[in-house]
């Protein structure tokens, strides 16, 4: 992870936005719409203290992300910044252009896992936030044995594999729109310990739900492969 | 990455299965690493405050798996004093787990102390 020092700033120094747009090029002063490449004059950019996995992209920190722009970004930014292209670069250049790139796919599989964005966006935000994700309730994780059970019994013959994926789907889609009502909430205003206390628990179950939708995807696949 | 023990445990896992629930001798720990995703179920058969019997279901990693079959093997015999005692580091010391699997030994070491709070107040409502 890297670290964002803007983000984690004080918020009494921020002026309601903390966009990347105010970065500029290392090189030609152009404002940076990527912060680790100048698309005006091509300068591969140092690594500076408000770089973090959402501006290197060119998007506003946030739960909400839109997969295509991020992708769109990622896909540019991967060509222009391959080791290939710096192989008649400075020693320094060279050395960017492999970390940026490796940078780059650690931001866009962060991104790109409502667990893993949510809870780089809380390091982002929360002064102190190590990372450590709480215990969900106790009910939740009776809730994801049970539901792990249901698929033994899928497995076994019985029971529903399409009731269960869509038990766990709705679990899904009540998590996500919590996480983006509660980050929406907790963005502007920091001082909320119960919305980051909300957070937290929600984000403490997505693992559970990720497991057992790989679980379903493993299942299912050695459905079809029996009856082929 | 494994070590042979979890090897061991992992393809022959001791005490599978489970207990009926509502048996005011058997005491449940169901818990969840959200490090993981992982969910292990800890269940203890109690006579005159020893462990006679236990059993585990888990649903997670080879170290899981591992850490909850060997805290079953440890707790037969022992008092519940006892079996509260046994700790994540005992198990992950075992196991030769590394780094980035010992929150299964704690998820193990968390599932007995469950299920002995389960069984506590069990005893207390009957």
């Amino acid at each position: 992870m890297i670290p964002s020092e803007e983000l984690k700033e004080d918020k009494s120094d921020h002026h309601g936005h903390h966009h990347c747009a105010s970065e500029r090029c290392d090189k030609c002063d152009s404002e940076l719409k990527h912060t680790i490449y100048c698309t005006a004059c091509e300068k591969i950019q140092q690594y500076n203290k408000t770089m973090n996995y959402f501006s290197i992209f060119g998007v506003s920190p946030g739960y909400d992300i839109d997969k295509k722009e991020v992708t769109a970004a990622f896909e540019r930014l991967i060509f222009a910044l391959h080791p290939d292209m710096y192989v008649n670069g400075s020693k320094e250049d060279q050395a960017l252009s492999l970390s940026h790139t490796a940078l780059l796919y650690e931001a866009k599989e962060t991104l790109f896992y409502p667990f893993k964005r949510g809870r780089y966006l809380l390091s982002l935000l929360m002064p102190g936030f190590d990372g450590m994700i709480p215990q969900p309730p106790q009910a939740f994780v009776l809730e994801m044995f049970e539901i792990q059970e249901e698929l033994d019994l899928v497995q076994e013959g019985s029971g529903s594999l399409k009731q269960t994926e869509a038990r766990i789907n709705l679990l899904l889609q009540e998590i996500d729109e919590a996480l983006s009502a509660d980050f929406k909430a907790y963005i502007p205003n920091r001082e909320d310990k119960m919305t980051a206390g909300k957070i937290l628990s929600n984000l403490a179950k997505l693992k559970f739900l990720d497991n057992l939708g790989e679980r379903i995807r493993m299942i299912g696949k050695n459905l079809r492969d029996n009856l082929n | 990455m494994y070590s042979d023990k979890v090897i061991d445990h992992y393809t022959a896992p001791r005490n599978v299965g489970s207990f009926e629930k509502e048996d005011k001798d058997v005491g449940t720990g169901v818990v969840g690493a959200p490090e993981c995703g992982d969910v292990m179920k800890l269940q203890l058969k109690v006579e005159n405050d020893r462990i006679i019997d236990a059993k585990f279901k888990t649903f997670g990693c080879g170290s899981a798996i591992a850490s909850s079959s060997l805290a079953t093997e440890w707790v037969k015999g022992k008092t519940i004093e006892e079996a509260a005692e046994i700790t994540n580091s005992e198990i992950a010391e075992e196991l030769n787990l590394p780094p980035v699997k010992i929150h299964c030994s704690v998820l193990a070491e968390d599932a007995i102390k469950a299920a002995i709070k389960d069984y506590k107040q069990r005893k207390q409502n009957t």
